[in-house]
């Protein structure tokens, strides 16, 4: 009875742990994208990139990712998006997949393609 | 003699109760605790996907049939400009359902109720601030006021109502930024 | 003619009656009440709204009382051709004259007529702006034939009215005082108690 609940117990923690996110797992499910190194340079790159004019990551984000930012049309504010400022950041994999299609298409007006997608992720987890 | 003081004491009662009775401020809804303000949200799965970007609307503010009408697919693809459309449908059920349960028009809260009485019965207008009751209430906020940085548009409730995350837009708790001390907007 | 110009009016005799007293001073607190809460906010608030209602009851009443209560309280007694109001008024700062006591002269209830109806109107643009802005109250049918400018307009010319009706007050407050010289007589503590508080002697 003991030795069952202890791997129980056991097995929960690794499930409850905050850092969950197989980030490699996550990629190839985009079509089978890899993060290479210069992934999160890419990403920085393309942060303050206004395809519509006003409107790149960087515009309700910041720069600084440790900072609140603010959204542009309706002043709300936004918590730092950096998982090392928010420890809730890139904790879930539905809302990562979630955040990135409703905010490309806030920005692209399309969907990210997986190269862009991987930038992106890659250049959140190292700021 | 003593009948005509009956009868006019009596006029006077009846006169009063009359109006007292149609109303939402009468002396017993005051003393009855009726809701005031809206139903605050307790929902957090709308706190998530509708809040994020910006207040999340009470579900109270707009009747039903506005809801519906702006969680349907064309809606949510240009929702203000942007397109919202969920990939998950049981997300999308669940919000619906939370917020047509607590519309406007299935409301008993104070608010809720002159929201309501003030639409027409086939408006359902997508914005808050387009109900007759709410325009009402900010036609004479000088448009500086709106659109300048510290606000930014009327749909940023919580920018002047300091409550309204609590469901409360009470004018005790209104503080427009940068309006002064005295309603500076007579002089405009 | 009425019982006031009867000139042995003895002190015991009440000749202004308990209801229009009554009305008298409780249309003050109310109308008091009513200014603050309205100038201050937009009248929204539930204190504004029930001191109007009771306002609007007490403004019923005395129009019914002044048309089946006490002789001295029956609009017929206020009403004067313009005329007379305007040559009584000539007279009145003649200082040569000897004034006999009128309980309602034509100055005195002209201003009265003035009150009432400025207040009234006052009253009911008050339980249109309910409906139209409050979207309740018995007035609601109305919000149909305003828009919001013209819901605006109504609350501009409520508060006009409100302050029409305190340079009115002003009026009738100096005019007071005025008679209460002339006739040698605390008009307010009469208002209070109905009574004289002089034994009349023969008039001019």
């Amino acid at each position: 009875m003991n030795k069952n609940y202890l791997l129980l117990l056991a097995l929960f923690s690794f499930e409850s742990h905050a850092q969950s996110v197989d980030f490699n797992q996550l990629y190839q499910t985009w079509s089978g994208e890899k993060a290479t190194v210069s992934s999160a340079a890419k990403g920085k790159e393309l942060w303050g990139y206004e395809l519509i004019p006003g409107k790149s990551c960087s515009t309700c984000h910041g720069d600084n990712l440790s900072q609140t930012g603010s959204h542009v049309k309706t002043n709300k504010l936004i918590k730092p998006l950096s998982p090392k400022a928010n420890s809730k950041r890139l904790t879930k994999v539905r809302k990562i997949n979630k955040w990135l299609k409703r905010n490309c298409k806030f920005t692209y007006k399309r969907e990210c393609t997986p190269e862009e997608k991987v930038s992106f992720i890659e250049f959140i987890r190292n700021n | 003699m003593l009948r005509k003081y009956i009868s006019v004491v009596l006029f006077f009662v009846v006169s009063f109760f009359a109006l007292q009775s149609q109303s939402d401020s009468s002396l017993w809804r005051y003393f009855g605790g009726e809701s005031k303000g809206v139903a605050v949200v307790q929902n957090d799965l709308y706190q998530e996907e509708c809040g994020a970007c910006h207040f999340a609307f009470q579900p109270g503010l707009l009747p039903a049939r506005s809801w519906n009408r702006l969680m349907s697919r064309s809606e949510l693809t240009d929702h203000f400009g942007e397109d919202i459309a969920f990939d998950d449908q049981v997300v999308f059920n669940d919000l619906l359902k939370y917020l047509t349960v607590n519309a406007a028009d299935q409301s008993s809260y104070k608010r809720s109720r002159k929201i309501t009485r003030s639409l027409g019965a086939n408006d359902a207008p997508l914005r808050v601030t387009d109900t007759p009751y709410i325009i009402r209430k900010h036609r004479e906020i000088p448009n500086r006021l709106i659109v300048q940085k510290e606000v930014g548009s009327i749909a940023n409730c919580e920018a002047c109502h300091k409550s309204a995350d609590k469901g409360s837009f009470d004018d005790d708790n209104v503080r427009i930024p940068n309006s002064g001390f005295f309603k500076s907007w007579d002089d405009d | 003619m009425s019982v006031a110009q009867s000139t042995t009016l003895s002190e015991q005799e009440t000749i202004i009656n308990i209801m229009v007293r009554v009305f008298h001073w409780s249309i003050i607190v109310l109308f008091v009440l009513l200014f603050v809460t309205g100038d201050n906010n937009d009248g929204s608030d539930a204190l504004h709204i029930v001191s109007g209602h009771l306002l609007v009851s007490f403004l019923l009443a005395r129009m019914l009382w002044g048309m089946i209560g006490n002789e001295n309280a029956r609009w017929k007694n206020y009403l004067y051709y313009p005329k007379q109001i305007i040559s009584y008024l000539a007279q009145l700062f003649d200082t040569t004259l000897v004034h006999k006591f009128q309980l309602h002269n034509p100055a005195g209830s002209s201003m009265i007529l003035l009150m009432m109806g400025v207040l009234s109107i006052t009253a009911i643009t008050g339980l249109l702006l309910e409906s139209l802005f409050e979207f309740s109250g018995v007035l609601l049918f109305a919000t149909a034939y305003f828009n919001n400018d013209s819901a605006l307009l109504i609350r501009e010319v409520h508060g006009i009215l409100a302050y029409l009706m305190l340079f009115a007050i002003g009026f009738h407050v100096a005019g007071v005082l005025y008679s209460s010289f002339l006739y040698k007589e605390n008009m307010s503590s009469m208002m209070m108690t109905g009574k004289v508080s002089f034994l009349k002697k023969e008039e001019v």
